[in-house]
């Protein structure tokens, strides 16, 4: 066993963390948030630095980073905010997905915008009705021969509304029984007649943006599709696993700069003639919240080796995110403690660390569906 | 939720406050219905008007002597009032910090012109008051503050500047813990002085807490001045008197948070009945775990109340109370977040909490004013447990 990192990799990350501090340090990041800003020098900078085509193959246009690497980097980001890690694994994802799966026009147009970051992806996959049930979306997609036309609606499509997008929809073009059959994934371009974008107002995650998309009568064309037809669950399952893992690393980094900013405050703050930090209850918080840090980044770096390994890690992909997600909830609720009467204004970064963590056990597959995939790898189902 | 039996010598007064609510909790008042708190400025407007109301109903001060206009009735009166007001409903007072804080303060440790100036007025709702206490530098280590105040002739002149001060937009005047002697330190040397906010050396900056309000301030004073003898309690005593207003037994809003928390547990089930969660195990014990914690404070509120009635000194139980529903109600807002999904997530425009959503993020202030948590414990361990005192001030 080695938990060294390569030359490499640390320089990767040292990139990584000096980006963040020209770029988008937590106070920019919060600025960005109460303004509901997505600057373009952010997804400019990380294109630049070749980000958007590093988990791709050489030959393909790409570095062959590795899932530790892409952890890496979101790590960072993190730091800044987790919104600001999801600017990042929010177009990579979708964009890995339809590179595997799609057909030739699609791949140039993944090398040749998305890896570029001249364009984005967005994934629709909730709806209103169907969160953690995903599959048992209804937006329908009736096949017309050349094209498919689209009714229904979406949620939570995250940085769907930003220019240059192409969202990643999920659809229903087969039955709704079995249900995990008969779905699809298109390419959609929101600016097709029929479609309508609404911003959902929210508590936090203000940057990337989250929205409702309406479709009526949306023509899709049939090069569109991503993968076979009614077979998109597996197209989706694909990369979940590497969406879990690199998610995790966005909590991480959150997490751990929350500790750093509440450690670094304990030690500046003074009360009863001392600085707080030195009160062993709030030592020792801080020193178990460490901890738990520590566990969730082993988790996800194990997550991670076994994907770079080509080995399945369903249960420890989901450990990762469970443990990751909580970590950080745990992080920020600290964090206001710590900070006291200084955390609760919302001039301070913590306010907004706090506000950004409260969703972490939500997005991304809640706590509890990742426990549902833990006990099922243990051979129990729950009900 | 809760019912209780007062005994048959307050059944004419309990019918009497429900005639009354019942007839006044109408209109605007009733569609503000659980509206507010302690550190929750929404509506406003409403709640002051509501507090007139109550006022012209001769509902305030209902424990306080009857020569500055209290009802001087007993403390079982009280809690019945306040057990009753809870139950309709009616708006969190907006004028709760001079009710609840102040008036007992000048009750117990003012000069005689002091209640005759101050008491009338506060219940009349005529003069809104502030708590200046918390300063940058002094938060939970309150003997560390540094605001100063200087006789000039017969007024004082204030300089410094304080924090956090709830609702110190709206406030006529603030009771302001400030260091008299220069030469002193720590709790020595302190008064309480009561300043009034309309004069130029005041000035309040509003702050904006996470719940998205502005009920949060910080007051600068720029030789602001008070008269000589607005102090509350000896000069030099300020320390006593703050000491005061903070163990002050609220005993007769114990039922009224109660009942809060119930009210909540109920919409708490009732969420999770809505979104199927009652199937999922985790879900299941950690709403089991809120409910046996909501049945807790009952048991350690109604205990409390039953000794003070008695007129005991409260037991332990009462120095652990607040330790123990601030930290479970915290973790109640985050159930409640979980089950709700990500709809729990959307808010109205210009930032518009629910209740729920203002109720989590409000709950993040309660394990910090009042005593943050790690105080509280150490009041428990040393107080309670008789531990070793927590090291004294290097
Ligand atoms: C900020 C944010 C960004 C998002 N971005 C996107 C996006 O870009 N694209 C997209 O398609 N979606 C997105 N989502 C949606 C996200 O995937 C869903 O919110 C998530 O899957 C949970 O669904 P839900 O909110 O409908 O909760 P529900 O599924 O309604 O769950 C409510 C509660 O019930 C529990 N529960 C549900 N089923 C079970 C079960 N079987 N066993 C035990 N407990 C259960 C859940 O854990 C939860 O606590 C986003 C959500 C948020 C909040
Ligand atoms: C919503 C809200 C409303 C408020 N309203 C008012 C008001 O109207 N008027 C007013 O004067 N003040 C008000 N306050 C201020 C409040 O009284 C202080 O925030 C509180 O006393 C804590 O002080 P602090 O914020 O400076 O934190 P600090 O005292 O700096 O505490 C920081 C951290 O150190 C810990 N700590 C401190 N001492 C110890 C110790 N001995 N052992 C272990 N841990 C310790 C604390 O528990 C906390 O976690 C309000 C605060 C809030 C949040």
């Amino acid at each position: 066993m080695d938990f060294a990192l390569t030359d490499e990799q640390e320089m990767l990350r040292a990139t990584a963390r000096q980006f963040v501090a020209d770029v988008c340090p937590p106070e920019r990041a919060k600025e960005w948030d109460e303004q509901h800003a997505v600057p373009r020098e952010l997804f400019e900078g990380m294109a630049e630095l070749g980000w958007f085509s590093l988990p791709f193959a050489e030959e393909d246009g790409g570095d062959g980073g590795s899932p530790l690497e892409l952890i890496l980097i979101a790590e960072e980001l993190g730091r800044a905010s987790f919104d600001i890690a999801m600017c990042y694994i929010g177009v990579l994802i979708p964009g890995l997905t339809t590179f595997r799966w799609g057909s030739e026009a699609q791949r140039v147009f993944i090398r040749e915008q998305v890896m570029t970051g001249r364009h984005r992806l967005a994934v629709a996959m909730s709806e209103p009705d169907t969160g953690s049930d995903a599959a048992a979306l209804r937006t329908q997609a009736e096949d017309r021969g050349d094209h498919y036309l689209v009714n229904g609606q979406k949620a939570w499509c995250t940085g769907g509304g930003l220019p240059d997008t192409t969202i990643a929809t999920y659809v229903r073009t087969g039955p709704r029984e079995p249900k995990h059959g008969g779905i699809s994934l298109l390419l959609v371009d929101p600016k097709t007649e029929g479609i309508e974008i609404r911003r959902t107002p929210t508590l936090a995650r203000h940057i990337l943006g989250t929205n409702e998309v309406f479709f009526k009568d949306v023509v899709v064309p049939k090069e569109n599709l991503v993968g076979p037809q009614d077979e998109a669950w597996k197209v989706m399952l694909s990369n979940l696993e590497l969406e879990k893992v690199i998610i995790t690393g966005g909590y991480l980094g959150a997490a751990q700069a929350t500790l750093d900013e509440m450690l670094k405050y304990s030690q500046d703050r003074q009360a009863f003639g001392r600085p707080i930090g030195t009160f062993q209850s709030l030592a020792h918080a801080m020193a178990d919240l460490q901890t738990e840090i520590d566990s969730a980044r082993l988790l996800a770096y194990r997550a991670a080796w076994l994907l770079a390994q080509g080995k399945p890690c369903t249960r420890e992909g989901s450990m990762a995110k469970l443990k990751g997600s909580e970590t950080y909830v745990n992080a920020a609720r600290l964090g206001m403690q710590v900070c006291a009467g200084q955390g609760f204004s919302t001039e301070s970064v913590m306010s907004f660390r706090y506000r950004e963590s409260i969703v972490a056990t939500i997005s991304g597959g809640t706590s509890q569906i990742q426990r549902n995939g833990i006990a099922r790898s243990m051979g129990l189902r729950t009900y | 939720m809760m019912e209780l039996q007062f005994g048959a010598e307050v059944e004419d007064f309990r019918d009497e406050v429900r005639t009354w609510l019942a007839e006044h909790l109408v209109g605007e008042f009733a569609e503000h219905r659980g509206v507010g708190g302690p550190t929750d400025g929404e509506a406003w407007e409403v709640r002051l008007a509501w507090d007139r109301e109550l006022s012209a109903g001769g509902w305030l001060g209902l424990g306080w002597p009857r020569e500055y206009g209290g009802r001087g009735l007993g403390l079982l009166e009280e809690i019945v009032f306040e057990y009753e007001y809870a139950r309709s409903g009616a708006p969190y007072r907006a004028t709760g910090n001079a009710l609840d804080l102040l008036g007992p303060m000048l009750i117990a440790m003012g000069s005689e012109e002091q209640k005759q100036r101050f008491i009338p007025r506060i219940l009349a709702v005529e003069e809104l008051w502030g708590q200046g206490f918390s300063e940058p530098g002094a938060g939970s280590d309150l003997a560390s503050v540094r605001t100063r105040a200087e006789l000039d002739g017969d007024e004082w002149v204030l300089n410094g500047q304080k924090v956090w001060t709830t609702f110190g937009m709206q406030a006529d005047w603030l009771y302001v813990l400030c260091r008299t002697d220069p030469d002193s330190t720590r709790h020595k040397g302190l008064s309480m002085l009561l300043v009034p906010t309309d004069q130029p050396g005041v000035e309040i900056r509003p702050i904006r807490s996470l719940a998205g309000q502005d009920e949060f301030t910080e007051v600068f004073f720029t030789d602001a001045r008070t008269r000589a003898d607005l102090v509350v309690g000896d000069v030099g005593q300020g320390w006593r008197t703050a000491m005061g207003t903070l163990g002050i037994e609220r005993g007769a809003t114990l039922l009224p948070a109660q009942l809060a928390y119930e009210r909540e547990m109920d919409a708490l089930l009732e969420l999770a009945r809505e979104r199927g969660a009652l199937t999922d195990p985790m879900h299941r014990r950690s709403l089991l775990d809120a409910w046996m914690s909501v049945r807790i404070m009952r048991t350690t509120n109604l205990r409390t109340v039953a000794e003070l009635l008695q007129g005991r000194t409260p037991g332990a139980q009462a120095t652990t109370a607040k330790l123990y529903a601030s930290t479970n109600h915290q973790r109640m807002g985050h159930l409640a977040m979980q089950i709700e999904g990500a709809a729990g997530q959307i808010v109205a425009d210009g930032y518009g909490l629910d209740v729920r959503q203002r109720s989590l993020l409000i709950s993040l202030a309660e394990t910090i004013y009042g005593g943050a948590s790690e105080v509280q414990r150490n009041i428990i361990g040393e107080k309670v447990l008789g531990l070793p005192r927590d090291p004294k001030p290097l």
